[in-house]
């Protein structure tokens, strides 16, 4: 995103000012600006419906009148005497053919790229896992803290999946499963204790005997997660400097039995996320050396800081 | 002040109509299509078409239909305690190859080494590292490394599996090591060590086996020195130097800053004397007498020539200059003389602040190198004697009386470990026949090398990085060597192997910890030596001389006269490639030479007067084409055909040959090493006491061949625009802004250069409301050395491209080092340039970007989104730095596609990609990259201080260029904190100093340089130089 370091704060209010104050095209209501922004949202989704509409009927009326005027000029050119040749029908008619191709071409164009933006993205992907793990049953109905686990989200960029023996400090005690009935996302009924016992089978514990008898083996569980090799993502930045929710990202977590995508991990999704949130700009001192921001907080010309206005959607803060 | 001419080879200075056209182009080739004024005026627009139109439906349709792959993630089983992924851990080592010293911190992530730097914790190197430390890690990850201990089956065999067997336990071969080598002398052959307690293991060891001995061969010798010194002061050891205390330093061909014993101590200690304080500007001066051009040489205030055989007559003259009551033989060179005098002048001006050192391997002048500091007053002000250097301990001699030995059959066991005379022996052919004769033979050498193959036992040794070690660089000054990695291959520790064999059921690692914690006293503390890297006495102590007791007088006589005809032969070693130990090394081939720009060869470097008699047709675009004429070289019954490399400042009657090439076949050396160049130790010879790396009476002659050789000195050029400042201390001192004089112009564009040099009315105000990051590069302390290049090869997943692709200048570095000369083309001056993308503030790669993959960070970072990049490379045109380097190819398997993968130097082996740095992307094919300031390393810094809630001190955030500078030439940091160095730097401490490159095109660059100031008497001045400039703009 180019910053425009030339533009004073006044002179972006008064462009968004501006931008606000043209009426929206079509049938806008009036007190448009001052709707809350899922009715925006809306709204200018009715817009498209709308001039999809109008459009399509104006289509019609000009086909119907390019009929109409050729038939005119056929009757004018009978009347007049010319000898005119056979019309072709429309299906074998240039232009018509041409209008057609043009259209495809448009359609086909937009859902093929949408498609390839699309590719690498997996919103909602839910695999099934080697073990039938349950966020529901661990965070939800037995709160343990995501940060018992994923610790690592606190230190490093990667969250990281715990490893064994961070289970095990439970799960040496908790050797059945007591809680509500689990079932699959196709309802198929889950054996809560057997799982376990898969764990068990893995890290090589004989909870009769109560000591590890085998060498453990890894879980090689299915990654849900992923963002391209472009992207340098870090959870200890969002999670310590930024102070934000696991949930933010990885929706209700808490209340999934099998863990799915949230959200899209698209860019404009980060972008919009850094475009809205504020930083903790007076809480954290290493922001104390924005002083034109911090006086601006103090003459009261804003209120808060956004990740975008300290830099946050510059492409080098995640792509190097 | 008038400004110089600098030229970055002949073609510039003479101007050569080859050069004029080739700096038209900014990229050297066309593209790979036909060019036509229309798309149906070409030749074949229907199969054109045809082609494209299959291209794109193919690539579409791979493209839409590759499935998202299924990934895993499979986390520890029981995570180790000090290993987060993600998250670097550092461990203490230190590099010891060869007898160097470099104490090293390491970086790993994951549990692989991917970078090193220096410790900082050491007084001796004070963090300072080279190009081949830098290196180092990327030896760890060679594919080309035994992977596993066996025995020999003798060279007939075509491929390595077949000629070592696989033992699979080295029990096994203990047990017939140690049955074969019972009760027989054995000789424990090794390069230079300075690890005490392996020393004290190699002792027991040799003690099991009575009549055994350990002899130490160095494949550049520094016995000269070290007999030299037995006879002066009683010692057979080398002195620790203290450069930093010299206000005059005299060279007699030693290249310190490059490959002299231990270069990155010294460059650390002589940069600390050429750097400027703008309040009282002073700095040493150094004289420089050398046959070739050497990196030390470039970068001397006084620089004279002579032939390799006058070395001692040059010793001496300087001696008598001195009143050392010697003769001197006589010189013919009256400029060669007129250096001697003022050397001598300088020398008597400043005495206690001298040093003298020498690069002869001549117990003679050696012994005359002595006399001369003694009389100078070095011993205890710029020499220590108290303190001695373990650096290099071969005695020629040993070796000699060695091959005599195995020759005559009364050598019962030999065992290598970490050389390779069957390489580098003068006498190559006479050690091969000795070594066949001798009954067993063990090798502990890493690959299988020339040596190597004539051994019947193949124990490969573990990388210095996935060993247990210590050191001892100086008396009393230890670092300590731990893994940082678990061995990648079925290797053993060498130690091991002896301890083995003397009975010794201790693990080597307890071994050495049962040492330390003895000498110690406990275990914390040796767990607080293995953190820290380094154990060193109290500072404070004294330095210390010694008695000089040798006769310089008999050793003046001894020094044979000076030949006066013909061409003499000098050896050289590379800055990147040394004595040719860690060639096999594609950072350290593609690095360009400081001196000839060269990559990936050796090459015979010769003045451009003599180029001129061999008859070869040389030719206008001789320097522009990479094509060189090759010339056979003989000297002492031996030859060689290399490649014409025309060096300005060599001295007309010397070839010069660097050491370290023609290595044996690629599949047992490595792709990077094998079968490049040709060998030059044969040169070398046995002059009864040492090894000489001269020859008289060398013959070359044309052979009519032609050879490509990868250079990058004509790689983008700025066709004469002033990129250089300089001027002289003396000049410096009277009128401290004469040297930015220049810059007052600017002053024409408005009270705020900056501001109001501008097409758009009001000026463009940049506003960076938190850091601005900004550099500066002092001229002065950049030696050229070529650290930083590989520094940032290393940090930044730089790509190898291999020698075809840099001869069609398509080298990758982010980071080059410009080598300019000036003035006389026999004697130029030398100036050295870092140049690196400048981050400028107005930017005009950005401006023309039409996908906008390249603009400005509100930091000040231009910032460069390879996947937003669609490769127009008119960023790169556009760029009047020259920085921005387009991927031609795939260099690293980064492409969607398969099969587009250009590797000649196994970089993209599974094992060598352990190397990279997991925080950079590698780039694919088609896009632009360029130095981005190690931007992660500075999230990285800022990431720190957010999560500590504190503001980022100055210093936090640091390039790997700066970290790995020698000389902290480079200063980096936030230019918006007014305590920051590279604030202080700007405005107050070198405002005088200071320009930017190319200011006047108000590109606003982030990067500064400070002009370099010579030591000299006065700069001779190209007449009309400033004309032609005044007449370029």
């Amino acid at each position: 995103m180019t910053p425009f370091p030339e533009l004073k704060d006044e002179d972006i209010d008064n462009i968004l000012a501006y931008v606000n104050s043209v009426p929206a095209p079509g049938a806008a209501k009036p007190g448009a600006d001052s709707a809350a922004a899922g009715e925006v949202q809306e709204e200018s989704g009715s817009n498209s419906l709308l001039f999809g509409v109008i459009t399509l009927i104006l289509a019609i009326v000009a086909v119907i009148l390019m009929q109409i005027n050729s038939n005119l000029n056929k009757l004018a050119a009978e009347k007049e005497g010319h000898e005119r040749l056979e019309p072709v029908p429309f299906y074998k008619n240039k232009a018509y053919i041409a209008l057609g191709i043009l259209i495809l071409f448009v359609i086909g164009g937009y859902f093929t790229i949408q498609g390839a933006i699309g590719l690498g993205r997996q919103q909602n992907y839910m695999p099934e896992q080697p073990i039938f793990y349950s966020h529901k049953v661990h965070a939800g109905i037995n709160q343990i803290n995501c940060l018992y686990c994923h610790s690592s989200a606190e230190k490093s960029k990667h969250a990281m999946i715990p490893s064994e023996n961070v289970c095990m400090n439970c799960h040496k005690a908790i050797t059945e499963y007591t809680g509500p009935e689990l079932f699959t996302a196709e309802g198929k009924k889950v054996n809560g204790t057997a799982e376990i016992q898969k764990l068990f089978d893995h890290v090589g514990w004989d909870p009769k005997a109560g000591r590890y008898t085998k060498p453990g083996q890894p879980i090689e569980w299915t990654k849900i997660h992923s963002l391209p090799d472009h992207v340098y993502f870090n959870h200890s930045q969002h999670v310590v400097a930024g102070k934000v929710q696991c949930q933010t990202c990885h929706g209700d977590i808490q209340q999934m039995d099998e863990v799915k995508q949230f959200a899209d991990l698209s860019m404009g999704w980060c972008v919009n996320c850094h475009r809205t949130t504020k930083v903790q700009f007076t809480e954290n001192n290493y922001y104390s050396i924005f002083e034109k921001l911090h006086n601006d907080i103090k003459e009261n010309k804003i209120d808060s800081v956004t990740v975008e206005m300290l830099g946050g959607t510059e492409c080098q803060k995640c792509h190097y | 002040m008038e400004q110089k001419k600098y030229w970055k080879g002949l073609e510039e200075l003479h101007n050569t109509a080859a050069h004029q056209e080739a700096v038209k182009n900014e990229f050297r080739e066309d593209l790979p299509f036909e060019e036509s004024d229309s798309f149906l005026g070409a030749t074949t627009p229907r199969r054109d078409f045809l082609k494209y139109l299959g291209f794109t439906t193919a690539a579409a349709t791979i493209a839409a239909s590759c499935d998202i792959p299924v990934k895993k993630a499979i986390p520890y089983v029981n995570k180790p305690q000090d290993i987060t992924p993600g998250v670097p851990n550092y461990y203490a080592s230190a590099y010891t190859v060869d007898g160097e010293y470099v104490p090293l911190v390491v970086k790993t992530r994951e549990g692989r080494p991917i970078k090193v730097e220096g410790n900082e914790m050491s007084t001796v190197t004070e963090g300072s590292n080279t190009a081949r430390v830098q290196a180092s890690v990327l030896g760890l990850y060679d594919v080309a490394r035994l992977r596993y201990p066996g025995i020999n089956n003798g060279p007939d065999k075509e491929s390595l599996e077949e000629r070592v067997k696989e033992i699979a336990l080295f029990s096994e071969l203990d047990k017939q090591v140690t049955a074969a080598i019972t009760g027989k002398p054995v000789v424990l052959l090794t390069a230079t060590i300075i690890s005490p307690t392996t020393k004290k293991l190699i002792g027991e060891f040799l003690a099991k086996y009575p009549g055994s001995r350990h002899i130490t061969y160095d494949a550049v010798s520094y016995s000269g020195m070290l007999l030299a010194n037995e006879q002066s002061y009683g010692k057979r050891a080398l002195p620790s130097y203290h450069f930093e205390n010299a206000k005059v330093v005299v060279s007699l061909g030693a290249d310190f800053l490059g490959t002299w014993l231990n270069p990155s101590e010294y460059s650390r200690q002589y940069g600390k004397n050429r750097k400027i304080d703008a309040k009282k500007p002073e700095m040493s001066k150094h004289f420089h007498f050398e046959s070739m051009m050497s990196l030390t040489g470039a970068n001397a205030d006084e620089r004279y020539t002579h032939r390799p055989s006058e070395t001692g007559a040059v010793a001496l003259g300087l001696l008598a200059a001195l009143g050392g009551g010697v003769t001197a033989p006589a010189l013919v060179d009256a400029r060669l003389k007129e250096g001697i005098a003022k050397a001598a002048k300088a020398i008597q001006a400043n005495p206690g602040k001298v040093l003298v050192v020498s690069g002869s391997n001549d117990v003679n002048v050696q012994i005359i190198v002595n006399a001369i500091n003694n009389l100078a007053g070095a011993n205890g002000t710029t020499i220590d004697w108290a303190v001695t250097s373990n650096y290099r301990q071969g005695i020629d001699a040993e070796m000699e009386q060695l091959v005599k030995d195995m020759n005559a059959g009364s050598v019962g066991a030999l065992l290598v470990h970490g050389v390779n005379p069957a390489y580098d022996y003068y006498d190559a052919k006479k050690f091969v026949d000795g070594i066949k004769k001798v009954g067993v033979t063990v090798s502990f050498n890493d690959r299988y090398d020339e040596t190597t193959q004539y051994c019947k036992y193949i124990i490969p040794d573990h990388h210095f990085l996935e060993s247990w070690g210590d050191a001892e660089g100086r008396t009393g000054y230890y670092a300590f060597i731990q893994p940082t990695i678990a061995p990648l291959f079925k290797t053993r520790a060498f130690q091991a192997s002896l301890l083995s064999w003397s009975g010794n059921t201790t693990a080597w690692e307890d071994y050495l910890k049962n040492e330390w914690v003895a000498k110690l006293g406990s275990q914390e503390a040796w767990d607080k030596a293995l953190q820290d890297g380094v154990i060193e006495p109290a500072a404070g102590a004294p330095l210390t001389g010694a008695a000089f007791t040798a006769d310089a007088g008999s050793a003046a006589t001894a020094i044979s006269a000076p030949k006066t005809g013909g061409m003499e032969l000098v050896l050289y070693e590379k800055v990147a490639i040394g004595n040719g130990k860690e060639a096999n090394n594609p950072w350290l081939q593609e690095m360009p030479d400081p001196i000839t720009r060269a990559t990936w060869d050796n090459y015979a470097c010769v003045s451009n007067t003599v180029a001129k008699t061999f008859k070869t047709e040389l030719g206008d675009n001789y320097e522009i084409n990479a094509e060189r004429r090759v010339l056979k070289i003989t000297a002492k019954g031996y030859s060689v055909e290399l490649p014409l490399m025309i060096v300005p400042g060599i001295h007309p009657d010397v070839i010069a040959i660097a050491v370290g090439y023609g290595r044996g076949k690629k599949q047992f050396i490595g792709k990077a090493a094998g079968e490049i160049g040709a060998n030059a130790y044969p040169f070398a010879s046995f002059n009864g006491q040492t090894f000489s790396y001269f020859a008289t009476d060398a013959k070359a002659e044309a052979t009519g061949r032609k050879y490509p050789v990868g250079l990058t000195q004509t790689h983008n050029s700025y066709e004469g625009r002033p990129i250089i400042k300089e001027t002289t201390l003396d000049a410096f001192i009277k009128n401290p802004k004469e040297v930015n004089h220049d810059r007052e112009h600017l002053a024409h564009y408005g009270e705020d250069f900056r501001n109001d040099a501008t097409l758009y009315t009001g000026g463009t105000k940049f506003e960076y409301p938190g850091i601005k990051w900004g550099m500066s590069i002092d001229l002065n302390s950049c030696f050229g050395c070529g650290a930083c290049v590989v520094a940032c090869t290393a940090e930044n997943n730089v790509s190898v491209v291999g020698k075809e692709q840099v001869v069609l200048a398509h080298e990758m570095h982010w980071l080059r080092i410009d080598r300019y000369f000036a003035g006389d083309e026999n004697n130029p001056e030398v100036v050295f340039q870092p140049m690196l993308c400048q981050h400028c503030d107005n930017a005009p790669c950005e401006n023309v970007c039409p996908v906008a993959a390249t603009n400005h960070s509100s930091e000040g970072l231009n910032q460069m989104a390879y996947n937003r990049c669609i490769g127009t490379r008119y960023c790169a045109n556009n760029c009047p730095y020259k920085v921005r380097r387009f991927n031609w190819r795939d260099w690293n398997g980064a492409d969607s596609f398969e099969g587009n993968l250009h590797d000649t130097a196994d970089m993209n082996d599974a094992i060598t990609r352990m190397v990279l740095n997991p925080d950079v992307v590698v780039r694919s094919r088609g896009t632009m990259e360029k130095c981005s300031f190690c931007v992660q390393r500075l999230q990285d810094a800022k990431l720190a201080a957010k999560k500590a809630g504190r503001p980022m001190k100055d210093g936090e955030a640091r390039t790997a260029c700066q970290q790995a500078c020698a000389t902290d030439a480079i200063v980096f940091g936030n230019i918006n904190d007014k305590d920051s160095r590279i604030a202080k730097v700007r405005n107050e401490e070198q405002t005088d100093r200071l320009y930017y490159v190319l200011e006047e095109t108000h590109t606003l660059p982030s990067i500064n340089y400070l002009a370099k100031i010579r030591n000299k008497d006065a700069a001779p001045v190209a007449a009309g130089a400033h004309k032609e400039e005044k007449a370029h703009h």
